[in-house]
């Protein structure tokens, strides 16, 4: 134990001094980190495959979206999640649009005055196709925090989240701010009303797309039905737009399609 | 034409993907994985809610044997 406190101390974890001071002290306090996989899986219909500002071609994709997640607590208030993603765009026509990712995170998590701030990592592999050619490998850092506010059967998210991926291929290289506003609006038991508008600016910082920004909006509605606690199917509407200042990039886009989430 | 110009016109070839593949290849990456990404938050979000079936929720939904005789 105390090798690993010596070893708590020098990488600096935060709060695992805590923890394993903890674990010495109270061995029955300590939470057993739990494993969950989480499997989502949608088709869908867009009117702009390629998110081209011209040229603009409507397809249907299929999304399946896999996480496997491992969640525990460093001391009673800083929890940890260790997670592996993965998830591909596969496209009926224009299978040029075709890509994956995969990744492995670490996030650490803390209520602050009733916000849950969460610092977070992340390394990334980018696929052209579904897992062909490897097109850049990413490290996200991310800062973030969120608080739901309920008002009877009413309850909204707020989120804000800053990143900043370093990677491989420099044009990858940006920051990036997002604040969502995530709203549900519960009809019965097993239906709800949702929605999730945001945000997004994007500001490049190296190669080609140095001084490059976007910014991106996006809104959406749905209903929601709640097949079980860990099931549900959600069919929506998402509308979505670019701005930059490189004009190439603007763009708009219409989603529509049925999303079915399982948590196991 | 003014070199502004020509760089204007350079650049946006370049974005464009009239230049050589591997440099609009370069130039789109900060492009790929948009829809995954965008979906992947709205993903989060639906996802927030979800509850795994606790290992309680599993052993109280089976019955028990002395439920059975009964």
């Amino acid at each position: 134990m105390r090798k690993l406190n010596a070893l708590a101390s020098a990488f600096g974890l935060l709060g695992m001094q805590h923890a394993l001071a903890a674990d010495e002290a109270a061995p029955e306090a300590v939470h057993r980190p739990q494993w969950s996989v989480l499997v989502s899986f949608s088709p869908t219909y867009t009117n702009n495959a390629q998110f081209r500002r011209d040229d603009r071609r409507r397809d249907v994709y299929a999304e399946p979206d896999v996480l496997l997640r491992l969640d525990g607590k460093l001391t009673s208030d800083i929890s940890y999640r260790l997670y592996g993603r993965s998830s591909f765009d596969t496209f009926a026509q224009e299978q040029i649009g075709n890509e994956t990712f995969a990744l492995l995170g670490a996030r650490l998590t803390r209520n602050i005055l009733d916000w849950r701030t969460s610092v977070s990592y992340e390394h990334r592999f980018e696929f052209a196709g579904v897992y062909q050619d490897l097109l850049f490998i990413a490290d996200d850092v991310q800062i973030s925090t969120m608080r739901d506010f309920s008002y009877g059967p009413f309850t909204i998210s707020p989120t804000a989240q800053l990143s900043y991926r370093f990677a491989d291929v420099p044009e990858a290289r940006r920051y990036r701010l997002d604040l969502l506003l995530p709203f549900e609006a519960r009809i019965t038991s097993r239906w709800s009303l949702v929605s999730t508008p945001f945000v997004e600016a994007y500001w490049f910082t190296d190669g080609l797309n140095e001084g490059r920004q976007d910014i991106i909006y996006s809104t959406s509605l749905g209903l929601r039905y709640s097949i079980a606690n860990n099931i549900s199917l959600t069919t929506s509407a998402s509308y979505e737009w670019r701005t930059s200042n490189v004009p190439l990039r603007h763009y708009r886009d219409l989603e529509i399609g049925p999303r079915l989430d399982m948590a196991f | 034409m003014k070199p502004i110009m020509i760089a204007a016109a350079m650049a946006a070839g370049l974005l464009g993907g009239a230049a050589s593949p591997s440099l609009a290849q370069r130039s789109e990456a900060g492009d790929r994985g948009l829809r995954l990404e965008n979906n992947a938050l709205r993903t989060d979000v639906r996802r927030e809610r979800l509850k795994k079936p606790s290992a309680a929720a599993k052993a109280k939904r089976r019955p028990k044997l002395s439920d059975r005789k009964e």
